[in-house]
């Protein structure tokens, strides 16, 4: 039997994670972002000493993530993969994108990153459902929602990370698959 | 200031007036809490004749306050004003705001849900309309929105919308009708 996703990567013409990949910075963005606090915190006296535990397990987290992390662009669909320990697998055709976001914080914004979110009108992706742990208030569809997960969640799938050109790049090509994908059967209610 | 340029901000551009009204609107509590204090502090310290002195100075500090606030406020506004983008390409809506933190929407048509004009109390003073649209997505309600036009580039940009969104959608049915009679014959 053939692997389907195996045979995919042998196309070139397929776009996956090597082309534009999820720069190593994004790793040691939380991290930045705490010791920044930190030493602001400081100033006034404050300090958190079980962040600065916090700092090496969020570090190897991140790049187990980023390393588990992987996505491609084929004709007809983009797909997802991703998780350390559970494992998901999403497929979007891209006639259901509902929008796709292009967007930078400061931390982006300082070290030329952005990041780039599609969104379709599911709410299947996952991580919805409302356990004890991660009782969702409805931030997590929050176009301000802080902490820009990696990869699909609800109802979006996030590339943080991507060096600002490439999320350019990676959205017009979205757009153009988009395009080229009509949707026929409309949703407008209009 | 260079100021964003798109073909459909040429055609409806956002009004100057926005820029006071979003300056009005980020220093109105400001204004009132100084005020307030300011009020406080004169009626406080107007019994005690020694103390005229120190009235000057907290009125001096705290109207300096405020004009700090406003032209920090104002400025911001004008930037604000002078990054916002929006563009109605063919197969596309493209709204992009914000100067520092920057984000980007890009909406297809066919996927447009709604679209309204509304105004707030301030946007009925300043004679200001807000087109909003959305897609299926909360956050689309939340970000896709041209905000500031005044009345004719509201009703323009909102007719051009609905027509685009109108070919868009009877163009997929007629796909459709063609591949459903293929099907039937």
């Amino acid at each position: 039997m053939e692997n389907l996703p195996q045979t995919m990567t042998v196309n070139s013409n397929v776009i996956t994670e090597k082309n534009y990949p999820i720069t190593k910075l994004w790793v040691f963005k939380a991290p930045i972002i705490i010791i920044l606090i930190n030493v602001v915190a400081l100033f006034f006296g404050y300090y958190f000493p079980y962040l600065v535990l916090a700092l090496p397990i969020m570090l190897i987290a991140n790049s187990l993530i980023r390393a588990n992390f992987h996505y491609s662009l084929d004709d007809k669909y983009f797909h997802v993969k991703q998780g350390v320990i559970s494992k998901k697998q999403r497929n979007l055709p891209y006639g259901v994108i509902q929008n796709v976001f292009v967007k930078q914080d400061l931390f982006d914004r300082i070290f030329g990153l952005a990041s780039l979110r599609i969104e379709n009108a599911s709410q299947a992706g996952g991580d919805n459902k409302a356990h004890w742990w991660n009782k969702s208030y409805g931030s997590k569809s929050n176009a301000y929602g802080q902490g820009e997960s990696l990869g699909s969640s609800g109802n979006k799938v996030s590339l943080p990370g991507l060096k600002k050109q490439n999320a350019e790049e990676l959205k017009n090509l979205i757009l153009q698959k988009m395009k080229e994908n009509p949707i026929e059967d409309s949703q407008s209610g209009l | 200031m260079k100021i964003a340029q798109s073909e459909t901000r040429d055609k409806f551009p956002l009004s100057t007036k926005k820029v006071l009204k979003k300056t009005v609107m980020g220093t109105l509590v400001w204004a009132i809490l100084l005020l307030t204090i300011w009020g406080v502090l004169a009626f406080a310290l107007s019994s005690e004749t020694e103390a005229s002195g120190y009235l000057g100075i907290a009125t001096v500090g705290i109207f300096g306050l405020m004009f700090i606030i406003i032209l920090v406020v104002y400025l911001y506004q004008r930037w604000y004003y002078a990054v916002y983008f929006y563009d109605l390409t063919n197969d596309f809506i493209i709204i992009k705001k914000g100067p520092i933190t920057p984000m980007e929407i890009t909406i297809p048509y066919e996927r447009v849900q709604d679209i309204y004009v509304d105004q707030d109390l301030l946007d009925r003073i300043f004679g200001l309309y807000d087109v909003h649209l959305s897609s299926a997505t909360i956050s689309s309600g939340m970000e896709a929105h041209i905000d500031g036009v005044e009345k004719p580039a509201a009703d323009g940009l909102r007719k051009m919308l609905l027509e685009t969104i109108q070919q868009k959608i009877s163009k997929n049915r007629g796909q459709n009708l063609n591949t459903n009679s293929q099907i039937n014959q």
